[in-house]
């Protein structure tokens, strides 16, 4: 019978093999899986706010755009209602839009509430990111009133 | 293959190189996740001067008429048409206290400005007018609307200048508050009742309905309850009401009756700008949205 004799020597003359080293190797990818799933999330997130920004600063065009066609005179800061109805919202939208789908609304806020009109693009493409911006003019009813009206934009591609 | 090794503890050393790379690793990406984060110098962006700008929202006040006729019960009766405008009111109101009027005399007159200022000012923030005497050594509050000072901390407002007959200085000033309980607030979109809850994460849905919220972003806010009100059998569904039905399967199954459906799938930036452009509502693109990103600090 073939016995197979193991003798134990304490020296140091073993030899450290694959498996040994595979603790080190999993907590080296785990690091390296962090930084890079971290990096992907925040230049997401840059990405993101960059598009919200640009965005919004469009949306900010396209209500001074309005702005500007509404009250035409700088020294006056109320418009009229009969501006209001007739102002033609699509040219502003394409003077100051590049191709962004768009709605905007101009509501009367005081000193009753009355929804004026709203018009938007013609064609709605799915919503992924949006713009908005909105801004507060006097305008003089045709019974000589003086309301507030709001004008908000909202932008999307 | 043969290898020696010393009597040292270099043994361990891969495995220690190992833990202090992953923590330094899990350190560089919690920075790197913080400093991406959006903060308040990101959020606080231009938006143009909206119904949450305190100072658009006093200028455009100051200048609207008041809307109704009134007559002020005083010593000498003052009318005031419809169309005198609100900073001539106050004024009117100021000078009539200055000169010791009473100041229930006054109430119809705050009542009005007040709902007009409530219907000025965004829904979701609550306004507080006040005008206040100044003269070189004291400043005294005549007038309050709604009546009380603003209890929130969190304050947004604007201060505007108007001098009297008398050459004396009246400030305005508006405050805007968070309001102290928003967990919902209703939004009147066309002939939609939106009722909108807190902002959500986008639930897990059942990718074989169809829609997909994988571009949806967390300042999204959640429809809690969609209301509708009756509808005329004989004509139907409007294609507005059929996309609800579509986009917020399985919360709204039953609009009979104007009755309350539940959608907890369903969220304001689906329904809003999809729709027919006759039902979109600013205000709720301005919940959408949200306030804060619109005010300035005092």
């Amino acid at each position: 019978v073939n016995t197979l004799d193991v003798a134990m020597r304490a020296d140091d003359a073993a030899v450290a093999g694959f498996f040994e080293d595979l603790p080190v190797l999993l907590i080296i990818l785990a690091g390296v899986s962090v930084l890079v799933l971290s990096g992907v999330v925040a230049s997401e997130r840059l990405a993101e706010a960059e598009r919200e920004i640009e965005l919004d600063q469009t949306a900010s065009r396209f209500v001074a755009s309005i702005m500007t066609s509404l009250v035409r005179d700088p020294s006056m800061d109320h418009t009229s209602f009969a501006l209001l109805v007739s102002l033609n919202i699509s040219r502003c939208a394409c003077d100051a839009l590049d191709g962004e789908s768009w709605s905007a609304s101009l509501v009367l806020l005081g000193p009753f509430a009355e929804w004026l009109r709203t018009e938007s693009s013609a064609g709605t493409q799915p919503l992924a990111d949006t713009g908005y911006s909105a801004c507060l003019l006097n305008a003089v009813m045709d019974d000589g009133l003086i309301g507030v009206v709001e004008v908000t934009v909202l932008v999307w591609r | 293959l043969s290898g020696g090794s010393r009597q040292d503890r270099s043994g361990q050393l891969a495995l220690m190189d190992a833990i202090v790379f992953f923590f330094v690793a899990a350190t560089v990406s919690t920075v790197l996740l913080y400093l991406s984060a959006p903060g308040p110098e990101t959020m606080v962006e231009d938006h143009g001067q909206g119904s949450a700008d305190p100072s658009a929202v006093l200028e455009a006040l100051i200048h609207s008429s008041i809307g109704c006729d009134l007559t002020i019960p005083v010593d000498v009766p003052r009318h005031l048409s419809r169309h005198t405008d609100i900073g001539q009111c106050l004024l009117l109101e100021a000078e009539g206290l200055i000169a010791g009027e009473s100041a229930s005399s006054f109430d119809r007159l705050n009542d009005a400005m007040g709902m007009i200022l409530k219907g000025i000012c965004s829904p979701v923030l609550d306004p507080y007018l006040s005008v206040w005497s100044t003269t070189d050594s004291e400043s005294e509050a005549l007038i309050l609307i709604p009546g009380s000072e603003p209890a929130s901390d969190q304050k947004y407002g604007a201060t505007a200048e108007l001098r009297n007959t008398r050459d004396r200085t009246l400030t305005v000033q508006l405050l805007l508050c968070p309001p102290s309980l928003p967990e919902l607030v209703d939004v009147l979109v066309g002939d939609l009742d939106l009722r909108l809850g807190e902002c959500a994460p986008p639930p897990e849905l059942d990718p074989s309905d169809g829609h997909h919220y994988e571009d949806q972003n967390e300042r999204q806010v959640k429809v809690e309850s969609v209301v509708l009100p009756d509808i005329d059998q004989d004509h139907g569904r409007s294609h507005e009401v059929q996309y609800i039905e579509h986009v917020c399967p399985p919360g709204v199954r039953d609009f009979d009756g104007g009755g309350v459906a539940e959608t907890d799938h369903a969220f304001v930036l689906d329904l809003v700008p999809v729709l027919d452009p006759d039902i979109l509502a600013s205000r709720a693109v301005e919940e959408l949205h949200g306030p804060r990103e619109c005010f300035k600090d005092i």
